[in-house]
């Protein structure tokens, strides 16, 4: 055990910043770290940079396009874009069904939608939850009954990030009735634009449209879109959801707040206000024992030592968490403009006129705040990562 | 940077558990405290044959090298144990403080540290000073080649018993200067010197020393006369390091009795560890735990910095953190043992005790957390694109 | 001391309660926000009719005889509501104003707003140029100014039709209508001397008060919607074949929202008494308390409420959402975090 920092991370960092000072656009840099859902063009330009570079799926495996990095290189890629304000790829694609697809997908369903996900020319949507069926999603009702070499899909999906723009969606959808919920789950590829799909969008409570529902009437799919066999659906949604991507993100957003953070406190002259000083210590203290936790459990990640603790669950109850300490500290930086409704105004360039009065840096941090209550619920509810936690130190 | 143990940090983390489970048991712990030096002599004499004792000193005069990994390992490994003896000031302060020992000086006391002969005591603190590490009051005059303490000094950790004190004490400058203070190898026997030992609150022994006229030899200073603070410093950040170490033992012990004690206590007709609120707090109580462990870890990498404000920072973090682990891990222990939590024949409250002592050693959380702020923080400000 | 209502107070808690139940319901008052700039007219006229403009005021000043607890059970009913109209920043803040300052002008303009003719709102903040977050909107008829003279602080009115590029109107989080005013670009000409040269300051100060106190029963109301929406939701929602609020984690959180909602109404009643104080110091301290405590109390609950309806919590269509955004308001008008705290330490 040594905690020396390797000597060739200075320069593959050193690397990764000079590409993006030179290749991520300034106004797109500033658009991002507003901190509103990033534009589909932001998403798919940037993608396309990325890709041009050989950078687009640092997750992947190489044989599938991805650079062939190591988890740490992984992250660090991770935490220099987040601060220099590079927006996401489409999540959906490149960390949710990617991964299903390369490790259960047929060879047909690997050529047909990993190269066009690795240039960003595919946008994804994910169809797991239901309103029945949120934390328990495994009593979805969807239905996929077979007729010759379709489905016929029936049944409502929600809570859909960004399924509007989507080109492709994936689904765990119900093939059969067994006494057991989880073994009559299949994995679905759908195409959007399949007649019998209504997608309706959801206003969230930072009054922007990036969640949606998505109605299935009739709608034909082929079975040839099945990932794996009827019944393997859940086991690839538990990969999906435990996959390490999700807790290594934790890391990069927090800094990027903090750093936000740190900004606007001086901006405003907050940070000699020693109490609000310590408060912001508190946070950054806080960070430092996650990058730390994180570090960990990335290098045991796949190692026997993985089992010894329940990184994923713990990670992720931490960084959701802490991001919300730091948007609550965020909003409170922006005095009365905190307050302040700042709708998004699309074409941003910078100009302050454009929005309610308030500083440059206002825009952007009561929404993305608003936004983030969400954290500690999607992607396994802190509730039940803690359930999680627990089952892990009574079991034996 | 890598996570898993070498051989060697195995071997060493391996005797260690084995001592614990062998040696330390709570009931056995329980006859220790009742020995005359308030810990076995016996442990004492066995981390000595391990090599405990030798751990962190040059090779070169007794010692065996060990860096900061080795020490993290062995106090995590014992801290499971709440152990009594004075392992940090005899181990981890004196190799601190022993940096700036000269050669002879070495060869005179690493080797009887080895051995056990010498047990050690740090003797800093001073009514008032509240964890400030310049304000001392403690004066030494020149006499000869001699000094002359006059002075207190208060709540000396195993000072009741030590053979030697590592003592500060002011040759020049007023009470808050950085500049002007020594450091001594104090034989904690010498005339004019008066010790009113106590127990703590976890089981230990501490004493108020007064110090009326005492000699000691200027060959007994560490160090250069006035130049101490940075030593006090560094000492300072070691301490903190190991008790990071030594408290992730201890709240995994707590942990690990919580765990127990949700599966095999029945009421309500099953094991109490089926109620989803106690589960959340076992889970909660985890999470602390690993926060702790991985600042124990920063902590271990952060001795060797070399820019002493990047190094006072991190530590502060660390202390920071292991405080709140600590409180909490300490609290909900209790919490969720009931009754039985608060008393002293269960191992559950000598574990928040234990805790609670190490929140107050070389600063609690609020004051680490003011220098960090006072600092600036890690953060860089964010960057333009 | 005495923590039973009388008659004519639960009568009047419960006409309230009646009408923002039968009257104000969520879509109604998401239209009103969508729609009509988030003021009705028709409310405003409601509660003139029914007197609660008037009803924390005393009879000598045209008001109903009753003070700071009539205030706070009215903001409170509101609150659970979540109704939008300026009730806190007209019919306390400003009123409570014209109230303390006495004289003439101050009780004609006061009269007005009992009846619900006119809204004036009180303009001032801690910048001396710039008075921000002014709840109102396009109704406000009049802007309440504190002019430093030689003798003291001095209160003037300006007519909002009178104030032109001086202002800056905008939208909170909540829907809510507010505005900015540039201090140095109103036109002082048409200002009108509210109060003769008489020293302002001291009935600002109490208005001001009186204004927390009320924002406090309101925040108090919203956590009492947001506790009981959550409470309905554990028991229908059903996940894993029961209801959520068969977990006992939901349940200790739906109790520690309790605790919390309990605590903020203890403060609340701290703040109560602290108003009848005669000493300025021990009222500015049951203030701040009550403020600190809504605040904190606020937050747990909103964001808790938020928590335990999961993803449904976090959509516009659903009222836990707009809870919490008014609390997050409420937050805000009761002063930055460090003043709380700051006057509490100083009241030690």
């Amino acid at each position: 055990m040594n905690f020396e920092p390797d000597p060739a991370i200075g320069a593959f960092r050193d690397e990764v910043r000079t590409f993006l000072r030179e290749r991520l656009p300034p106004d797109m840099a500033r658009r991002t770290q507003r901190g509103y859902h990033a534009p589909k063009a932001d998403m798919v330009t940037w993608t396309r940079i990325l890709y041009a570079h050989g950078w687009s799926a640092p997750h992947w495996p190489a044989e599938h396009g991805g650079p062939g990095w190591t988890p740490l290189q992984r992250h660090l890629f991770e935490e220099e874009c987040a601060l220099a304000g590079a927006p996401p790829t489409c999540t959906s694609a490149f960390s949710l069904v990617a991964p299903v697809i390369y490790t259960h997908g047929s060879e047909a369903q690997k050529r047909q939608h990993l190269p066009p996900i690795l240039r960003g020319e595919t946008f994804w949507g994910q169809g797991f939850s239901e309103p029945n069926a949120g934390s328990d999603l495994a009593s979805l009702k969807t239905r996929a009954e077979r007729d010759g070499d379709h489905y016929i899909v029936n049944g409502q999906k929600t809570w859909t990030t960004e399924g509007h723009h989507a080109d492709w969606l994936f689904c765990l959808v119900r093939t059969s009735a067994t006494e057991k919920p989880q073994r009559g789950i299949s994995f679905l590829l759908v195409d959007a634009r399949t007649p019998g799909i209504t997608i309706r969008p959801i206003i969230s409570i930072d009054d922007a449209h990036s969640l949606n529902e998505v109605f299935f009437d009739n709608v034909r799919v082929p079975v040839a879109n099945r990932v794996g066999e009827e019944g393997q659906g859940w086991s690839f949604g538990k990969l999906l959801l435990d996959n390490e991507r999700a807790f290594s993100a934790e890391v990069p957003r927090n800094k990027r707040m903090l750093a936000r953070l740190r900004t606007i406190a001086a901006a405003t002259g907050l940070d000699s206000d020693p109490l609000y000083a310590q408060r912001v210590a508190e946070l950054e203290a806080e960070l430092q024992a996650l990058e730390w936790l994180t570090l960990r459990a990335l290098s045991e990640h796949g190692t026997p030592a993985a089992t010894q603790w329940p990184a994923g669950s713990v990670l992720h109850v931490l960084g959701s968490e802490l991001q919300q300490k730091t948007g609550a500290l965020l909003v409170e930086a922006l005095g009365e403009h905190g307050v302040i409704a700042y709708p998004e105004v699309i074409d941003d360039v910078g100009s302050p006129a454009a929005y309610p009065p308030g500083p440059d840096h206002a825009p952007g941090v009561t929404a993305d705040f608003l936004y983030r209550r969400a954290v500690t619920i999607y992607g396994g509810s802190n509730e039940i990562q803690r359930n999680l936690i627990a089952r892990h130190l009574l079991a034996g | 940077m890598d996570f898993r143990l070498s051989d060697d940090q195995r071997m060493l983390q391996d005797t260690v558990e084995r001592l614990v489970v062998r040696d330390y048991g709570f009931e056995q712990r329980k006859a220790y405290v009742r020995e005359p030096k308030g810990y076995s002599a016996a442990v004492w004499a066995r981390y000595a044959e391990l090599g405990l004792l030798a751990l962190p000193f040059p090779s070169a005069h007794g010692g065996l090298d060990g860096g900061a990994v080795d020490v993290m390992l062995v106090m995590q490994a014992l801290g499971r144990a709440l152990p009594l003896e004075p392992l940090l000031p005899t181990m981890v302060i004196a190799a601190a403080a022993l940096r700036a020992a000269s050669a002879a000086q070495l060869e005179r006391w690493v080797e009887p540290i080895a051995t056990g002969a010498l047990a050690l005591a740090w003797a800093h603190a001073e009514p008032g000073s509240r964890y400030r590490l310049a304000d001392v009051s403690t004066r030494a005059r020149r006499d000869g080649d001699a000094y002359v303490l006059d002075g207190r000094k208060s709540v000396v950790l195993h000072g009741d018993c030590a053979d030697r004190l590592v003592l500060s004490a002011r040759v020049s400058g007023a009470r808050r200067d950085r500049d002007g203070i020594a450091l001594f190898m104090l034989d904690a026997e010498s005339p004019g010197l008066a010790r009113h030992g106590y127990a703590t609150q976890d089981g230990l022994r501490a004493a108020d020393i007064e110090l009326d006229g005492v000699r000691v030899a200027a060959s007994e200073m560490i160090g250069a006369p006035g130049a101490a603070l940075s030593v006090i410093e560094g000492v300072a950040d070691a301490a903190i390091a190991a008790l990071a170490a030594e408290a992730v033992g201890v709240m995994s012990a707590a942990l690990d009795l919580t765990v127990e004690h949700l599966k095999t206590r029945h009421q309500f007709g099953g094991p109490i560890g089926r109620f989803q609120a106690l589960q959340h707090r076992a889970a909660e109580m985890l999470i602390a735990l690993e926060q702790a462990r991985s600042m124990a870890q920063y902590a271990a990498l952060m001795l060797a910095e070399a820019d002493a404000v990047e190094r006072r920072k991190a530590l502060a973090a660390v202390k920071v953190q292991i405080g709140q682990s600590a409180r909490f891990i300490g609290q909900q222990a209790i919490q969720l043992h009931g009754g039985i939590g608060v008393t002293d024949e269960y191992a559950v409250g000598h574990c928040f005790k234990r805790l609670s002592m190490i929140e107050s050693r070389f600063g609690d959380s609020a004051h680490h957390l003011a220098e960090f702020a006072r600092l600036g923080g890690f953060v860089q400000v964010e960057r333009a694109a | 001391m005495d923590f039973t209502l009388t008659e004519e107070q639960a009568l009047l808690r419960d006409s309230v309660q009646r009408y923002v139940e039968h009257d104000y319901g969520f879509e109604r008052r998401r239209a009103c926000i969508e729609r009509e700039g988030g003021f009705s007219a028709g409310h405003w006229a409601g509660f003139a009719t029914m007197g609660w403009l008037g009803a924390g005021l005393p009879e000598a000043v045209g008001g109903f005889g009753g003070g700071a607890v009539e205030t706070a059970l009215i903001a409170e009913q509101l609150g659970r509501g979540l109704v939008i109209e300026p009730y806190a920043a007209v019919a306390v803040l400003a009123a409570q104003t014209l109230r303390y300052v006495g004289g003439d002008r101050a009780l004609s303009l006061l009269g007005e707003v009992i009846e619900g003719r006119s809204l004036p709102v009180l303009a001032s903040g801690d910048e001396p140029k710039h008075a921000t977050l002014i709840a109102g909107g396009p109704q406000v008829t009049h802007f309440l100014l504190p002019m430093r003279e030689a003798n003291g602080v001095s209160l003037f009115a300006l007519r909002a039709d009178d104030l032109g590029p001086a202002r800056i109107d905008y939208r909170l989080i909540d829907g809510s209508p507010a505005c900015d005013l540039r201090l140095d670009a109103i036109p002082v000409d048409r200002a009108v001397r509210i109060a003769g040269p008489v020293d302002a300051a001291p009935a600002i100060a109490l208005a001001r008060a009186e204004a927390r106190v009320a924002l406090c029963a309101e925040a108090l109301g919203v956590m009492g919607r947001a506790l009981d929406v959550t409470r309905e939701y554990l028991r229908q929602r059903r996940q894993f074949g029961v209801p959520l609020a068969d977990f006992q984690v939901l349940r200790h959180r739906l109790a520690d929202m309790s605790i919390a909602h309990e605590q903020a109404r203890g403060a609340l009643h701290g703040a109560l008494a602290g108003l009848a104080q005669r000493d300025a110091t021990s009222r500015e301290r049951a203030v701040a308390a009550s403020g600190v405590m809504c605040v904190r109390s606020g937050r747990f609950i909103g964001a808790q409420a938020i928590q335990l309806h999961g993803a449904i919590g976090m959509t516009n269509e659903y009222i836990v959402g707009h809870c919490f955004k008014r609390l997050m308001v409420i937050e805000r008008l009761l002063g930055p975090a460090q003043q709380r705290v700051d006057v509490l330490a100083r009241c030690q």
